[in-house]
């Protein structure tokens, strides 16, 4: 057994020290700014990553978003089958029933600006979700299960979800019929620097934001379900 | 302008919000969808080649490729996915079960069309998440710790390919595999241990036993047709290329043992699923002994043959208790499944006039010496190992319905029509060596008993050290050479 | 450089906790490590061509020393994945744990195979 163990850290390392040696002659490959200009005059969007992640490679976020999505349909399918707890008891002290709100609503204004400015500063869509999904889960954490359940509706979730699913797609496609190609940017660029300008970046980066807001708030939703807050 | 394949995937994307949205209709709609995606890939046939970047930026998106051998397992794709929704349908599956598998089939597509590096990595991921949902899909105990241990195994393997198509881009910054050109050894073996660990080859891909004889029925057909083709096509892609092509004989070497071994273990296992999901261990062997087009032949006809048999197995033994053969000996099973199980035998076991006689003998052609003699072992094995299926005995009953027969008809049509067009291009040799190598398999049938095998490289732990082990023994071997 | 050093560490560091460790949680953990330790190796790449963010000012002309975009887009896809599949996993766990009252892999293990 312990030789085993031996044999294990032993190749590993060996591994690793070939991985090390053979990057130590990695070429440097210097951007030159004229690649940069070229990105915005292609794409209209300053933030160069979020020109790559949304219009270049549009082709993987849409998978991506796929991932998300069967991972909350994973989580939701298996707790089904799990009895949700009887007694739940959510945090109750007065100083967090007043901020969490409070956070609750920083953090939504927050998501917003991210999500909304992903194209000229740093920031976008998943991001944006995941601040809005934990202000919501903030809130929750306080609450009781029908009280959250009153509140957030979560029955309209779900169904906002397939819409958000369905307009992805169907952007994505959309091009085809005014005689564009598939996954191409077919709204006007606009003027650089404009909030609304890069096509239709903004556009994904809100329906990725609302996407993950609620995937993420409602695997928090199921988890507090199934197994309680602590 | 013609349209690119995109649509491919599109639309079992937009089938799988349907089928959300309809969830009553999840089983229409699925047929639907499936029977749209086979019209979609026969057209692919009218046309040519495609070779394009998807919403045409050149320079910087993502490459996609759709020649000759990628139509060819959509093909098999289209037509193994038609076969067992037709199959669900007398099942009591609901809408998730519908969801997994379109969004399954969007992925599988798109990984056979994907030449970019990352793309397969996240095509891949995917296709491993609906595999990870639906072997857990009755949710019984086991069921899930099979696709636990697949979902460790598997993250660890992508982890490594993600680590090596790293490497691969600060050598050319490029993620596009038509435009690699340095290539470092150890990006080479990082990106193998992420494909085969996918692609069903025996040391590295040992969560497949396990997940292929616990999932249910049309779970372990769509895995074994289907799923463990995406890895092996993406290895073929990449050894076809001019720098990976040192690799070539690694793979060949690595797929040959496993053909054997797979065999080995095929014989000597009691349990009725498992003996088929080592039969795939071989099998894959044999599709990645090389890269030629009688290896996607090979890849094709073991997608229809296998799913039949995962189909038909899996349809007799569903509602028993025990999982042993002999339990399944003493059942009589009725004559339209049981005849098509019998031309699926035909089928694997390289039977003339049946179509893994054909890709047999092409993939046996391209071989160099000591590859036929492993290769003729490997199907003497086979033969061995799943000759007690033929003794299986069959139950009359009055009226047979063919709606709930469907599926297995349409997979039995391509198993006979590829082997009946093939089989008269072939030589009388093939023939020959063929009809020997059944007669010494059912000698071996005959003779040998072997008792149960340690199944030490299946422990989770063991197979996670296989990984490292292969990394090892890949860079030793790209040292000597 | 050292990043990339460093990184490659973290992946390992993460590949054998994930043989050597016991518990599921934490094999699933060390998962998340070595997984970590790929990102880092992504972002080290994009460092090396620039140490500025990629993100044009327009009242700038000509920036220098920008780092390399390619390599960040690709890896928030990454990290997503990642999210989704420890999420899930910890669900298969924690079904699996509560059912067979353990964590520990060989227990799991040897009570699978003998049923």
């Amino acid at each position: 057994m312990r030789f085993k163990n031996l044999l294990i850290v032993i190749s590993t390392i060996i591994v690793c020290l070939v991985t090390i040696v053979s990057l130590t002659d990695i070429p440097t490959f210097k951007i030159s700014f004229e690649e940069f200009e070229r990105i915005i005059e292609e794409t209209n969007s300053l933030n160069t990553v979020t020109a790559y992640y949304l219009n270049y490679r549009l082709y993987d976020t849409i998978f991506e978003i796929f991932v998300f999505t069967l991972s909350i349909y994973g989580v939701v399918f298996f707790l089904n089958s799990v009895p949700s707890i009887e007694k739940h008891v959510p945090f109750n002290d007065p100083v967090m029933n007043f901020y969490s709100k409070f956070a609750f609503i920083i953090s939504i204004v927050a998501a917003i600006y991210i999500a909304l400015v992903g194209h000229l500063s740093p920031g976008g869509g998943f991001v944006a979700g995941i601040v809005a999904g934990t202000g919501m889960m903030i809130v929750s954490l306080t609450k009781n299960i029908d009280e959250i359940k009153d509140q957030f509706k979560i029955e309209n979730i779900s169904s906002y979800e397939k819409l958000i699913l369905l307009s992805v797609i169907l952007l994505t496609i959309f091009p085809v019929l005014i005689g564009k190609r598939s996954f191409q940017n077919f709204l006007p660029l606009g003027k650089t620097g404009r909030i609304l300008s890069a096509g239709f970046i903004p556009l994904f980066d809100l329906l990725i934001f609302l996407k993950v807001m609620f995937g993420s708030w409602s695997i928090t939703f199921y988890f507090i379900k199934h197994r309680g807050v602590v | 302008m013609r349209a690119d394949p995109s649509y491919l995937v599109i639309s079992p994307f937009l089938f799988s919000v349907a089928i959300l949205v309809f969830k009553k209709h999840s089983k229409l709609l699925s047929t639907l969808e499936a029977m749209l995606n086979l019209l979609l890939v026969s057209i692919l046939f009218l046309e040519g080649d495609y070779d394009f970047y998807i919403s045409n930026w050149v320079s910087k998106g993502i490459h996609l490729l759709v020649d000759f051998n990628t139509k060819v397992i959509l093909l098999m794709i289209s037509i193994v996915f038609l076969s067992v929704t037709l199959n669900s349908l007398k099942k009591d599956y609901n809408h998730h079960f519908y969801f997994f598998s379109s969004v399954f089939l969007a992925s599988t597509n798109a990984s056979m069309m994907a030449y970019d590096l990352f793309n397969i990595y996240v095509v891949i991921e995917l296709a491993s998440l609906t595999a990870y949902l639906l072997i857990g899909y009755k949710q019984k105990t086991i069921q899930l710790w099979a696709s636990l241990k697949y979902l460790i195994l598997s993250s660890v393997a992508l982890n490594f390919y993600l680590l090596g198509i790293g490497i691969i881009y600060a050598y050319n910054r490029t993620f596009d595999i038509s435009k690699i050109e340095v290539l470092p050894e150890i990006s080479i073996v990082f990106v193998l241990v992420g494909l085969l660990a996918k692609s069903g080859i025996f040391f590295m891909s040992m969560w497949l036993p396990l997940a292929h004889s616990e999932a249910e029925t049309e779970v372990s057909a769509l895995l074994s047709g289907i799923f463990v083709k995406i890895g092996a096509f993406q290895i073929i892609k990449l050894l076809s290329i001019e720098a990976f092509s040192t690799a070539r004989p690694l793979i060949s070497m690595i797929a040959i043992v496993s053909s054997i071994l797979g065999t080995v273990y095929a014989f000597s296992e009691k349990s009725t699923k498992k003996v088929l999901a080592y039969s795939t261990l071989s099998q894959m062997g044999f599709v990645l002994s090389g890269t030629s087009l009688a290896n996607i032949l090979h890849m094709f006809n073991h997608g229809i043959f296998k799913s039949l048999l995962f189909l038909t197995v899996g349809d007799s033994v569903e509602n028993m208790e025990k999982k042993n053969f002999q339990d399944l000996k003493d059942k009589k099973i009725p004559l339209l499944r049981n005849l098509t199980l019998k031309i699926a035998l035909f089928g694997i076991m390289g039977v003339p006039l049946f179509s893994g006689f054909v890709s047999k003998s092409l993939v046996d052609h391209e071989m160099h010496f000591t590859g036929k003699i492993g290769l003729s072992i490997a199907a003497v094995g086979t033969v061995a190992s799943l000759w007690r299926f033929l003794s299986l005995r069959t139950q009359r009953i009055a009226k047979e319905k063919i709606r709930e027969n469907i599926g297995y008809l349409i997979l039995t049509t391509f198993v006979i029509l590829v082997g009946a067009i093939g089989t008269f291009k072939m030589n009388l040799s093939d023939i020959l060596k063929s009809l020997i190598l059944i007669a010494l398999g059912v000698l071996v049938y005959k003779i040998f008993k072997l008792g149960n095998i340690s199944k030490v490289f299946e422990k989770l732990d063991n197979a996670l050290f296989i990984y490292i082990i292969f990394c090892v023994l890949g860079l030793i071997f790209f040292t000597v050479i | 450089m050292i990043i990339l050093i460093c990184s490659i560490l973290i992946t390992f560091i993460g590949f054998i906790g994930t043989i050597l460790k016991k518990n599921l949680i934490l094999k699933m953990l060390s998962v998340g490590v070595m997984n970590t330790g790929v990102i880092t190796f992504f972002v080290g790449l994009s460092y090396r061509s620039g140490k500025a963010a990629p993100i044009i000012d327009k009242l700038l002309k000509n920036q220098q020393d920008l780092a390399d975009p390619i390599p960040q887009a690709v890896i928030i896809t990454s990290i997503v994945i990642g999210f989704a599949v420890l999420t899930f996993s910890l669900v298969y766990i924690m079904l699996l744990t509560s059912r067979r009252s353990t964590m520990d892999v060989k227990r799991i293990e040897g009570e699978t195979d003998e049923s």
